[in-house]
């Protein structure tokens, strides 16, 4: 009886063992499953984001080709010019040549003859310099326009650089936290692009290159940087472009595929009813940015930004690097030296801005003073001048004011599209960001557009929108807006944007894209960031260099003065010239100041200038 | 018995939903690893149509680089010429006060030199302008 009760008591035991082998055999397999479907599920994602890119990046391969179709003939004409100057070149070489084949041979009267030639042929060789700026100008500017290839390299945590398209570039995607806050949460990308140092063996490391906007991408800055910063620079530095979060191949912000609402004329129409459609319209299209861009919309700060690019710099391996940064990128140059001084080698902040006015209200207006000024100069001038295109008997700016009411009342058609006063503002504010440079480009629009031809000028407002011929947009309005409406002072609020709809009133100069640059961010879906770094001093970082530009009207040289006092290191140097920034555009003595501080470390003494 | 017998299918049960648990496992890995393989396929086709979408930016990019260059040279041209006029200038002065043996000597080196920078400067220029032509042909080429 005890031994047959021991038997099943020890089957019992034996059994109860099984089963709690069982169950630990079921609950391991069950997580290999759950293990195995959660890869399953990553690769069906990460699979699904290459196809996307794929997708994405032949969409490039079809734009770069329709943009090299469009700028063939811009391209020809700089080749054509290029070709003048080498012709003159030739002559002049030639003549030299036969000049010390008279002499050594003493004929005298051949001597005379060639030195009467090359007398008459005194200015060829100038001419044709002349001659080519305005082709090169048109064929680098249709330069801008092509897009920037995709980084074909694998999404990782830690940089693996892969071969960047077919320029000799490298790329890398890096994937960094979404919020600073929650360093193990939800992930987004940067794209980092490298271009190796000439010199490898006298490289003085990574120089970062950012060219403000906000929303620009640096990336295509960096392929611009690789033509125009000195030889030297590019000798001994490695160039990295990294597109900032929000922008271009990092994770960017998406609100719509049809930003044309943002323009519409109807937000400036005499009737209200159709200017409160055309503000629905407006707000419609910002709630796409809740819906297409989430959670990356609360995080688009300059202070998320500047850290991003930390992470790159460790990512890269270096204690230090060296920074570049234009516009926009002054201040984030700024906020880095701030939070990062130590890690920094050295920074040059190009058309420099207050950092406490980095992005208040008047960033997103660009009738600001500086800019209505730097048109109201334009228009005098063009008034004074019989030759202008838009000389209009003398009158330019009552013509200037005119053609805006006209176009208010009653846009233009340009081919499908319409050009209204917004837009039309855009385009001028677009040659303004040339400096005196572009005024006969706008003078030109100008003629046109009070001739009925509107199409110059909504190209300028193209150009500055990011709006492509097939009616699509790049991503830098959208990043534009998504940055400047989280960080902005003065946000306008949905009842200050309702309140200007309705009373309208007569618009002065530029106020119709000061408004409509303004409208989106009164609906924005995310609020503006709590604590925004405006009052900083970079304490600790090595000299800083900050250039302005005298004549500059998009960030004025009080900007670039108030930013190098703010500074506790910071060094201004003036570029008595005007246009927007100045690092790349050629000047030697910019250029030998940029040089002997990047490579030498000797910034120029702080208030010193260089001539236009 | 019988709870040791219900403990036994238990345990069986249990090994049963293991077992099917790790033929999913299988399964999954085995969709996982085919779907790296697609993966692969797709990064390689994104590489070769990311390169053809640069070709054109970097044909650009060239016309653009060698138009600088020859920009970028006419200064040195104008330079060197204005070198080889002066030491011409020197070598006729020097003929014209007789000394025909020293301006014959300023033709073949002096003068020679400052002719030869020039031509050199002009061989940079020229080679420029092929590299712009030669860009800007294929990139036509690319356009058509």
């Amino acid at each position: 009886m005890k031994r047959g009760l021991l038997l099943r008591g020890c089957a019992l035991v034996l059994a109860v063992a099984a089963l709690l082998l069982g169950l630990q055999a079921r609950d391991r397999a069950e997580h290999r499953a759950d293990t195995a479907a959660a890869l399953e599920d990553r690769a069906r994602h990460a699979l699904a984001d290459d196809r996307a890119r794929l997708a994405h990046t032949r969409s490039d391969l079809a734009a770069a080709r329709a943009a090299v179709r469009d700028f063939g003939a811009a391209a020809n004409g700089a080749v054509s010019a290029g070709g003048t100057i080498v012709d003159a070149e030739g002559a002049l070489t030639d003549r030299l040549a036969r000049l010390q084949a008279a002499g050594a041979a003493e004929d005298i009267d051949g001597y005379n003859r060639i030195v009467d030639e090359l007398r008459a042929h005194d200015g060829d060789l100038e001419a044709a310099t002349r001659g080519i700026e305005a082709p090169f100008d048109e064929y680098s500017s249709a330069l801008g326009s092509l897009p920037t290839a995709r980084c074909a390299g694998p999404r990782r945590a830690s940089i693996a650089w892969v071969a960047y398209g077919a320029s000799g570039l490298q790329c890398a995607r890096l994937a960094v936290p979404l919020d600073d806050a929650a360093p193990h949460g939800a992930r987004i990308e940067l794209t980092v692009v490298r271009r190796p140092a000439d010199d490898p063996q006298r490289d003085l490391g990574p120089l970062f290159i950012n060219p403000g906007g906000p929303g620009l991408s640096a990336i295509a800055a960096l392929r611009v940087a690789s033509l125009t910063l000195p030889d030297e620079v590019l000798r001994r530095f490695d160039l990295i472009g990294v597109d900032p979060r929000g922008v271009g191949q990092s994770t960017p912000v998406d609100c719509a595929d049809d930003l044309d609402p943002l323009f519409a004329n109807g937000l400036v129409d005499a009737d209200v009813a159709v200017r409160r459609r055309a503000l629905r319209a407006v707000e419609q299209l910002v709630q796409g940015c809740a819906t297409r861009s989430g959670d990356l919309l609360r995080h688009l700060d300059t202070v998320s930004t500047a850290r991003d690019l930390d992470r790159v710099r460790a990512a890269l391996g270096v204690d230090r690097i060296s920074y570049l940064g234009f516009s926009y990128g002054t201040y984030l140059g700024s906020v880095y030296a701030e939070l990062f001084p130590h890690h920094l080698r050295a920074a040059i902040l190009d058309g420099g801005v207050a950092p406490d006015h980095a992005l208040d209200v008047a960033t997103l207006t660009p009738g600001a003073d500086d800019v209505g000024d730097a048109l109201r100069d334009a228009l005098t001038q063009c008034s004074s001048d019989s030759t202008c295109p838009f000389n209009s008997a003398g009158n330019a700016g009552a013509a200037y004011d005119a053609l805006m009411q006209r176009l208010q009342e009653h846009p233009l058609a340009v081919g499908p599209r319409t050009l209204g006063r917004g837009l039309a503002e855009l385009g001028v504010v677009e040659t303004v960001y040339g400096g005196r440079e572009e005024r006969p480009q706008l003078m030109t629009a100008l003629a046109h557009a009070a001739l009925g031809d509107g199409a110059p000028l909504l190209a300028l407002s193209d150009s500055y929108t990011g709006r492509r011929k097939d009616g699509s947009y790049s991503n830098e309005l959208e990043a534009n807006e998504a940055v400047s409406c989280v960080e902005v002072s003065g946000r306008p609020s949905r009842h200050d944007a309702e309140r200007r709809i309705a009373r309208l009133g007569t618009l002065g100069r530029l106020d119709a894209i000061g408004l409509m640059l303004e409208l989106p961010c009164a609906f924005w879906p995310a609020p503006v960031v709590a604590h925004p770094l405006r009052h900083l001093d970079g304490a600790g970082a090595p000299p800083i260099l900050v250039i302005g530009n005298a004549g500059d009207a998009i960030t004025p040289i009080a900007g670039a003065r108030a930013l190098a006092d703010a500074l506790d290191s910071g060094r201004l140097l003036t570029y008595q010239g005007d246009g927007h920034t100045v690092v790349g555009r050629g000047n030697a003595c910019v250029d030998l100041a940029v040089v002997t501080y990047l490579v030498d470390g000797t910034a120029p003494a702080d208030g010193a200038t260089c001539p236009a | 018995v019988t709870l040791a017998v219900l403990v036994l299918a238990g345990a069986g049960y249990c090994f049963v939903t293991a077992q099917r648990a790790d033929d999913r496992a299988a399964a999954t890995r085995h969709d996982v690893v085919r779907l790296r393989s697609i993966r692969r396929r797709v990064e390689a086709q994104t590489e070769r149509v990311s390169h053809e979408a640069d070709e054109p930016i970097g044909l650009a990019e060239k016309v653009s680089t060698s138009i600088s260059r020859i920009l970028g040279a006419t200064g040195p041209v104008i330079d060197a010429a204005n070198t080889a006029e002066d030491r011409l200038g020197h070598a006729v002065d020097v003929a014209n006060s007789g000394g025909i043996a020293a301006a014959r000597s300023l033709y073949a080196n002096e003068v020679a030199d400052a002719i030869r920078s020039v031509q050199s400067l002009l061989g940079d220029a020229q080679r420029a302008l092929n590299d712009a032509r030669t860009a800007a042909l294929q990139l036509a080429v690319q356009g058509a």
